[in-house]
């Protein structure tokens, strides 16, 4: 456990790091103690719906500014310039820009007025990557879910980021092609040696994509731990009931067993 | 019933078309006169009214909304008002009175300006506010510069801002009171052609009325044909490729 605590906010052993960061919204705060992602982690943030793991991403991402806190990028603190330059994030819905595939993998080299030869053999390359050869010239209308997704994600790519940020990159497709696309994506994430903070409320996916898994609870992080440990480091949470939520969160599906018994 | 009377029709159509194929002078100068008062108000309309309708429609709070609701009932507000208004303010006891301003072209500007603003402003503002705030942030962290991001959500919003300049243009041309009162249908200098086709008709001279009709009814169908075509092809591009 202590592997993972960040000590102090400067610990330069972190990729990304945050202390003693606060968000209030009516009926819900964020307090985050401490929270640090080391380079070439990948990390799962796990919880239930509304636990707050989508804003601690924003607020890593910095997307959304905390009321108090401070978020550290290589020891530094974090600014629009420093996140556009090294995260990329992919959210739940897609959000494509209106137009080709091809527009929407470019857009962030574009941005970054990159020579057009460059963009052309990037974007070929990251497409093949996710699995869309050749698909720049496809409308982005006629996509399925998955497939936008997978552009969504070749979008973040394509700009070679320090570290992908993913908020429920698969909770609005069906499950079947979840389980293969989660598999896929961690795949890709895995060649790209990149940085990933990935959130989601499905343990599934987030034993399959990540070596190391964060549990968020009501706006407080329980536990970060590598994937292996996880279960046995339980008892080292301070509060117990906190440790009997962990344990039966963790628990495994057992709905089809209760089904059995009411036969 | 007077059915002769139906002669009436095809007798000013023809002399319509006659006149206009001739290229009377003064008939296409009115016509001209008309596109080019209601081409600069809605030109000065869109500069006010595209970047006041983005920051409308991307902000999210009470004066916002106060601002919309003055925006969307400036759309109905009735032509002939601005036109006593602007007259009030440009006649030679109002406040611009020493402009000397009444009575010209660009009286008819300024009532147009007034009369086309609000309808930018507020078709810009529906057509932003359904652009996701979360795809500015999307693109804002792809690295899109303030700039960029805002140039995005016109893109997205491009469809709705093209039908915002058109409803801007189409309520300018065919309006009359409002003209009528700040210009003064002066031939030669302010006339245009729902001025015209307004004299001309109680003239009985029903040829002339039905040739400037013709052409403003062709622009206003020209400008929705346009629209129109860039609708489909946004629609056709959505079911296309799949």
């Amino acid at each position: 456990m202590a592997d993972f605590r960040v000590i102090g906010a400067h610990d330069s052993s972190y990729k990304i790091a945050a202390s003693d960061l606060q968000l209030r919204y009516p009926g819900f705060t964020l307090d985050i103690e401490g929270f640090g992602i080391k380079t070439g982690e990948q990390l799962a943030l796990l919880g239930p719906s509304g636990s707050g793991k989508s804003t601690l991403l924003m607020c890593m991402a910095g997307l959304e500014p905390a009321d108090s806190g401070s978020v550290l990028l290589d020891g530094e603190p974090l600014t629009r310039s420093s996140a556009q330059r090294s995260i990329a994030t992919v959210f739940q819905t897609p959000y494509l820009f209106k137009g080709t595939v091809g527009y929407n993998v470019s857009y962030g080299l574009r941005m970054r007025k990159r020579p057009a030869t460059e963009i052309k053999a990037r974007v070929a390359e990251v497409l093949q990557l996710v699995g869309l050869s050749n698909w720049e010239k496809r409308s982005i209308l006629g996509l399925s879910g998955g497939e936008a997704q997978r552009v969504a994600l070749a979008r973040g790519l394509v700009l070679q980021p320090d570290i992908m940020m993913l908020d429920e990159p698969l909770s609005s497709l069906d499950e079947a092609l979840r389980k293969t696309l989660s598999v896929e994506f961690s795949e890709i994430l895995r060649d790209q040696k990149v940085t990933v903070l990935y959130v989601t409320h499905s343990k599934q996916e987030a034993f399959t994509v990540a070596d190391s898994i964060a549990i968020m609870k009501d706006g407080q992080l329980l536990i970060h731990e590598r994937s292996k440990n996880l279960f046995a480091e339980i008892d080292s949470v301070n509060a117990p009931h906190q440790q009997d939520w962990l344990r039966s969160f963790l628990a495994p599906d057992d709905w089809w067993l209760h089904m059995e018994e009411k036969r | 019933m007077n059915l002769s009377g139906l002669q009436l029709f095809t007798d000013a159509f023809a002399q319509g078309f006659a006149l206009l194929s001739a290229g009377t002078l003064d008939l296409w100068q009115i016509i001209w006169t008309s596109l080019q008062v209601s081409g600069t108000a809605t030109l000065i309309a869109v500069v006010i009214g595209i970047p006041a309708g983005y920051w409308l429609g991307s902000r999210r709070n009470v004066r916002r909304f106060t601002a919309l609701v003055i925006a969307n009932a400036g759309m109905g507000l009735p032509p002939i008002v601005a036109g006593l208004f602007v007259s009030m303010l440009l006649s030679r006891r109002g406040v611009f009175g020493d402009m000397g301003l009444l009575y010209t072209r660009n009286a008819i500007v300024i009532v147009q300006v007034v009369i086309a603003t609000p309808v930018v402003v507020a078709l810009t503002a529906s057509g932003i506010s359904a652009v996701p705030a979360q795809l500015r942030l999307q693109a804002r962290s792809l690295g899109a510069s303030r700039l960029q991001e805002i140039l995005l959500a016109v893109r997205e919003a491009r469809l709705s801002i093209l039908g915002a300049v058109a409803g801007g243009f189409g309520a300018v041309i065919s309006e009359v009171g409002a003209v009528q009162m700040v210009g003064g249908n002066l031939a030669g200098s302010t006339q245009v052609m729902t001025t015209a086709i307004m004299q001309y008709t109680r003239m009985g001279r029903f040829g002339t009325a039905i040739a400037l009709s013709v052409i403003l009814l062709s622009l206003i169908i020209l400008v929705n044909v346009i629209i129109t075509y860039e609708q489909l092809r946004d629609e056709r591009y959505t079911k296309a490729l799949k």
